[in-house]
């Protein structure tokens, strides 16, 4: 009787631990849930704002301010080779 | 050890008595034990899921919120359209304890009446909006707030990070992220993700264990364009300076890729800002969207039609009759009085009545075909929405001014895109290529979907392609009694094959109004081999010209000419290069230099005198690169950009060594 009820006792503990580990692995993938989103979200915004800010009217605006020109016939040199991104 | 009742001494009636309740204390315990372990089996297992969902109707609250939509990229990979998380606010009114209270709490941040609140916070529900999309400050004033029954949640909202750029064609999207215009609508099932479910899960300290948006939610396709938005910018920006100078009412621009049917640039004006549509006034794409009698520019096709079938060759000689030619009660007129001209003359000097008379030798039935050949009449089947076929009446019901008309662009009505599409043909020996918006479709794991393969299909031999394409040239040819129509267009550093077109609108009446026109031009570039076509439309030019030449000439230019030195397309010296000063001019600048001498070609020599360029404003590098050019030496002083030299600019007997002074002032 002791016996049983100390295997009762020990399975129910186990239980008990078993589902608060559980509980803070729910609490951990949350959380690792959430940072992937706030991260992939700050990803997302970035790569909005650069686009806005490689707006090309804007570019040229900034290009003529500083005194550059569209080239001239002749002026354009095409180099060899791979473009780089 | 046992106890004293169980003992095997007699049993007194005392303790006889004391075991009989000790045994009906165990049974009872045991019954008790067994009802608990029985209910609590029924509960857990048998009616588990049932109690399951009753508790999770309690403590769980599901909200559909749409999935992040795929994004829209351009031809280089730079972001169009996105989708970003925003916050929205909703309630469960069921959880809410005092509507008056609440609803003037979140009325003052919402700015919303407190009676849409209240109407709202009273509805016998579990779930509602209050306001969606509200600023990041706006949020965290509300969660502060910590009312019972109200949340602030995720949802996405989408961005088109270049405003008004490329706005018609990209369209837009309702706030529940549906494509209601452009590519958002026409590509929505590929851009939608998988909605997601929002199940939140209040935890004993209020807060949530698992919860938030986008928990099962599956982002859509991206999608990447054809469109480059660089030579977009170039479209809209020559297009919105022609209207305003014109003083027009609208205009279209398309630049499309020769051989492949990209559509690189759709310009439109009015164009709108997808963040903003309903402010957008009379914006549509209207290069798919409206179909217009084009007038000239369809002379093209005319001739093209005619050629593949015989009914003329490149030499027959057609009389004009001095631009004046009556058929029944009507009088064709043309601009010019000539007599006779050529097949490529008819085009050059843009001959109604020679388009006329080609348009009887080759007859109804075969234009008919040949336009529909072409692919007039008819969808291109680019992925755009609401599409207009155009319209070619039966040949049957043309009559003989129907044949005319027809045969310089009245009397049927063509989209832009199909009247690129068609050109473009010209450029590739014949081969017509479907124009096309999407390049490709990548899922969200990143696989490919579906990948743009040019298929094209022969719509004229390259016979008469090759013969075209020198007639189209000869429209850019100087003079003002032989010259062509865009005579006085000028090409800077490039060939060209064009045809302008200005037609007469339909009023209100239903005649044609004298005072309202279509004015465009359509062209290859560059002519030698066709890397580009390029359309350009002004609606209702109201300034003193309406000519095509004239008022969409200059912007095609503009933008063949940028465009293609965005492409990377080394400009050269035209064939026939305008007439050498023959002294120095007026300080040129690099710009008005004559192409020749500043792309490093021979240098030539005017009465044994070298050529000076203007150095001012180039940087150290372009100045040894350009005097390198020209075989001169140059001693440079100062650091910046260039701002004087010895010798002044121009042609110079003996210029010796070159000086070139730099300074912080250009």
């Amino acid at each position: 009787m002791l016996c049983a009820a100390t295997l009762v006792m020990s399975l129910g503990a186990l239980k008990v631990s078993q589902r608060t580990q559980l509980v803070r692995v729910g609490y951990e993938l949350s959380e690792a849930t959430q940072t992937l989103r706030v991260l992939s979200e700050e990803n997302r915004r970035l790569r909005l704002e650069k686009s806005m800010l490689s707006h090309p009217e804007r570019i040229e605006r900034f290009a003529r301010e500083r005194g550059l020109r569209s080239p001239a016939p002749g002026q354009l040199r095409v180099l060899p080779g791979e473009a780089v991104p | 050890v046992k106890p004293a009742a169980l003992s095997d001494e007699p049993a007194s009636p005392l303790t006889k008595w004391v075991r009989i309740r000790l045994w009906v204390t165990v049974f009872l315990l045991f019954s008790l034990f067994a009802f608990i372990a029985r209910r609590a089996y029924e509960l857990q297992v048998g009616e588990g899921d049932h109690y399951k969902k009753l508790a999770e109707r309690q403590h769980l609250r599901t909200v559909e919120v749409p999935a992040p939509r795929g994004a829209i990229y351009d031809a280089t990979g730079d972001e169009l359209a996105v989708t970003a998380q925003v916050d929205s606010v909703f309630a469960n009114p069921r959880e809410v304890k005092n509507v008056g209270q609440t609803s003037r709490a979140l009325a003052a941040i919402l700015e919303v009446e407190v009676k849409t609140l209240e109407s709202k916070l009273a509805a016998p529900r579990s779930f509602i909006w209050l306001k969606r999309q509200v600023s990041a400050d706006k949020a965290e004033r509300i969660r502060k707030l910590k009312l019972a029954g109200v949340s602030v949640t995720k949802e996405p909202k989408r961005y088109y990070a270049l405003g008004t750029l490329a706005g018609p064609v990209l369209g837009f999207v309702s706030i529940d992220n549906e494509g209601l215009a452009g590519v958002e609508r026409k590509l929505d099932a590929a851009l939608t993700g998988r909605r997601a479910q929002l199940a939140a899960v209040r935890d004993a300290s209020g807060g949530f264990v698992m919860a938030e948006a986008d928990v099962g939610a599956q982002t859509g396709s991206s999608v990447t364009l054809t469109l480059d938005r660089s030579i977009q910018f170039i479209a809209e920006r020559t297009l919105a300076e022609s209207i305003k100078t014109h003083e027009a009412k609208a205009g279209v621009a398309l630049v499309m890729r020769v051989g492949t049917g990209e559509i690189l640039a759709m310009a439109n004006y009015p164009s709108l800002d997808p963040n903003h549509p309903s402010a957008a006034k009379d914006a549509r794409n209207r290069a798919v969207m409206d179909a217009y009698e084009i007038g000239s520019v369809m002379k093209i096709f005319t001739v093209a039609a005619a050629l593949e079938n015989g009914a003329v060759s490149p030499s027959t000689v057609i009389d004009v009759e001095g631009g004046r030619y009556k058929i029944g009660g009507k009088v064709i007129v043309d601009t010019n009085e000539d007599h006779d001209l050529t097949i490529g003359g008819v085009l050059k000097r843009s001959s109604n009545v020679g388009a006329y008379k080609i348009a009887r030798k080759l007859g109804k039935e075969a234009l008919h075909r040949g336009l529909l050949r072409y692919g007039f009449g008819r969808q291109t089947g680019i992925e755009l929405p609401a599409e207009r076929n155009g319209l070619i009446n039966p040949p049957a019901s043309w009559g003989e001014t129907g044949l005319a008309a027809v045969s310089y662009g009245y009397n049927l009505t063509v989209t832009p895109i199909q009247v690129i599409a068609s050109f473009a043909a010209v450029g590739s020996s014949g081969v017509y290529y479907p124009p096309r918006i999407v390049r490709q479709i990548r899922d969200a794991s990143g696989m490919v979907t579906f990948e743009l393969e040019p298929e094209g299909r022969r719509i004229m031999s390259e016979k008469v392609a090759g013969q075209l394409m020198p007639m189209l040239e000869s429209v850019f040819e100087k003079g003002e009694k032989t010259g062509g129509t865009a005579s006085s267009l000028k090409l800077n550093g490039f060939r060209a094959a064009g045809k302008s077109g200005t037609a007469h609108k339909v009023d209100a009446a239903g005649g044609y109004s004298p005072h309202a026109y279509m004015s465009s031009f359509i062209g290859l570039v560059p002519a030698e081999k066709p890397l580009i076509a390029i359309l350009v439309i002004i609606d209702e030019p109201r300034g003193n010209e309406h000519y095509g030449a004239l008022v969409a000439g200059p912007a095609f230019v503009q933008i063949a000419e940028e465009t293609l030195k965005y492409l990377g397309v080394p400009l050269i010296p035209a064939a026939k290069p305008e007439p050498e000063p023959v002294v120095a001019p007026k300080k040129p600048t690099a710009v008005e230099m004559p192409p020749e001498e500043i792309a490093g070609a021979p240098l030539r020599s005017d009465r044994n005198r070298k050529f000076v360029p203007d150095f001012r404003g180039m940087g150290i590098a372009q100045v040894l690169d350009v005097a390198a050019d020209h075989g001169l030496t140059v001693h440079v002083e100062g650091s910046g950009r260039a701002v004087s030299q010895t010798p002044a600019p121009g042609f110079n007997k003996d210029p010796g060594e070159l000086r070139v002074v730099f300074g912080t002032k250009p």
